[in-house]
C-alpha cells in the first residue's frame, strides 16, 4: 500500500513537472512567435513609410564628357534611358491589389 | 483754317513719331524677355571661323552653367519635398484618427492606412524618376548639339536637326515644368465617413494621382521622341561622326 502511494505521488511529481515543463515551453514558442511576428510587422511597416532613401536614387544618366558625341554613343544614352523606364502601370497595379482587399 | 489745318498735319506727324518709338520700344522689351537659348550651336552661328580651343571653351563653359541650372531644378525639387513630407505626416495622423473614428474593422484600417502611404510613396519615386530622365535627356541633347555644331562648322545643312533640337529643348522644359508643379502637389486623406464608402473615396485619390502622373509620363515620352527625331535626323547628314572642328594638331588633340 504504502509503495502504491508513493509510486503515486512519485508519478503525480513527474507529471506535474512534465506539465509544468511543456507549458513553460509552450508559452517560450508563443512569446517567439509573437516577438517574430511584431518584427515583421515592423519591418513592413517601415518599408511602406519610408521614403526612398537618397542613395537609391541614382543620379541618372551620369555626367558625360563633351567628347562623347559620336552618334553610337547619343544612341546607347537614349536606349539606356528607355530601358530605365518605369512601367506606371504596374506600380499602380500594387495599390490596386490592396484596393481590392477592401 | 489753314494754319489749324497746318497744326494738325504736324501734331498727326508727331504722334506718329512717338508711336512708333513706343512700339520698337515694346518690342525689344519682349526680346528681353524671352532670349534665345545660349547654346554651342548659337555661339558657332556668331563665330562661324571658331578654333578648335574656343569651340572646347564655349563647351566646357555651356556644360557648366547647364549643369549649374540642372542643380538649381533639383534642389527646388527636393527642398518641396521637405518641405511637404511633414504637411503629409500630419494627414497621415488626421486619417489614423478619422479611420479609427469611423471603421470598426483594424484591417480594413490598416489597408487604407497603406494604400495613403503608397499613393504618396509612388508619387515621390515617380517625380525623381521623372527628374532623372529629363536630366538625362537633356544631357543627351547637349551631346547633339555638340555635333550638329560641328557639322554645321564643317559647311553642312543642319537645319532641320536644328528646328528638332528646338521642339525637343521646348518639351524637355515643359515636362520639367510639369515635374516641379507635380513635386509641391499635395495630396490629402479621403474624407471616409462610413466603412461602405471607404473603398471608393480612397479609390478616387489612387485615381486622381494616377492621372497626375500619366499626364507628366507622356509628357516625358513626347521629349523623349522628340530627341529621338533629332538624333535621327542627325544621322542623316552624310558623315557626321567624322566631323570635327578644324584644329591646328587633330591627331593628338581630343575635342567635345
Amino acid at each position: 500500500m504504502n509503495e502504491n502511494n508513493i509510486f503515486t505521488s512519485l508519478s503525480s511529481g513527474f507529471i506535474k513537472r512534465g506539465v509544468i515543463l511543456v507549458s513553460l515551453l509552450g508559452i517560450l514558442i508563443l512569446l517567439l512567435i509573437g516577438l517574430l511576428w511584431y518584427w515583421q510587422a515592423q519591418v513592413t511597416k517601415e518599408k511602406i513609410h519610408q521614403a526612398p532613401p537618397s542613395s537609391s536614387i541614382p543620379e541618372f544618366p551620369q555626367r558625360t564628357r563633351g567628347e562623347q558625341d559620336s552618334l553610337s554613343d547619343i544612341n546607347n544614352a537614349l536606349d539606356a534611358i528607355e530601358r530605365s523606364e518605369i512601367d506606371l502601370e504596374r506600380e499602380f497595379q500594387i495599390i490596386d491589389r490592396e484596393l481590392n482587399s477592401l | 483754317m489753314k494754319k489749324l489745318i497746318i497744326c494738325f498735319i504736324i501734331g498727326g506727324l508727331l504722334y506718329s513719331t512717338f508711336a512708333i518709338g513706343v512700339s520698337r520700344d515694346d518690342n525689344q522689351k519682349g526680346s528681353r524677355v524671352l532670349p534665345p537659348v545660349d547654346s554651342i550651336l548659337e555661339r558657332v552661328k556668331e563665330r562661324p571661323s571658331i578654333s578648335r580651343e574656343e569651340f572646347q571653351r564655349n563647351w566646357q563653359e555651356l556644360n557648366e552653367k547647364k549643369e549649374r541650372a540642372r542643380e538649381e531644378i533639383r534642389r527646388w525639387v527636393f527642398e518641396r519635398k521637405g518641405e511637404i513630407a511633414t504637411q503629409i505626416q500630419a494627414f497621415r495622423e488626421q486619417l489614423k484618427g478619422r479611420l479609427k473614428e469611423k471603421i470598426k474593422n483594424t484591417e480594413k484600417q490598416m489597408i487604407i492606412e497603406r494604400v495613403y502611404d503608397r499613393i504618396n510613396f509612388l508619387n515621390d519615386r515617380m517625380t525623381i524618376h521623372y527628374l532623372n530622365t529629363l536630366e538625362g535627356l537633356e544631357r543627351i541633347l547637349e551631346r547633339i548639339e555638340s555635333r550638329t555644331a560641328k557639322a554645321k562648322i564643317n559647311g553642312k545643312d543642319v537645319t532641320a536637326v536644328e528646328n528638332a533640337i528646338v521642339e525637343a529643348r521646348q518639351k524637355i522644359e515643359s515636362a520639367q515644368q510639369m515635374v516641379k508643379d507635380q513635386a509641391g502637389r499635395l495630396y490629402q486623406p479621403p474624407q471616409i465617413e462610413s466603412e461602405k464608402d471607404a473603398k471608393t473615396k480612397i479609390g478616387e485619390l489612387r485615381q486622381k494621382v494616377h492621372n497626375d502622373l500619366k499626364k507628366i509620363e507622356e509628357a516625358v515620352k513626347e521629349a523623349r521622341k522628340a530627341v529621338r527625331q533629332a538624333v535621327v535626323l542627325l544621322a542623316q547628314i552624310h558623315g557626321i561622326d567624322s566631323l570635327e572642328v578644324p584644329g591646328e594638331n587633330p591627331a593628338t588633340q581630343s575635342v567635345p
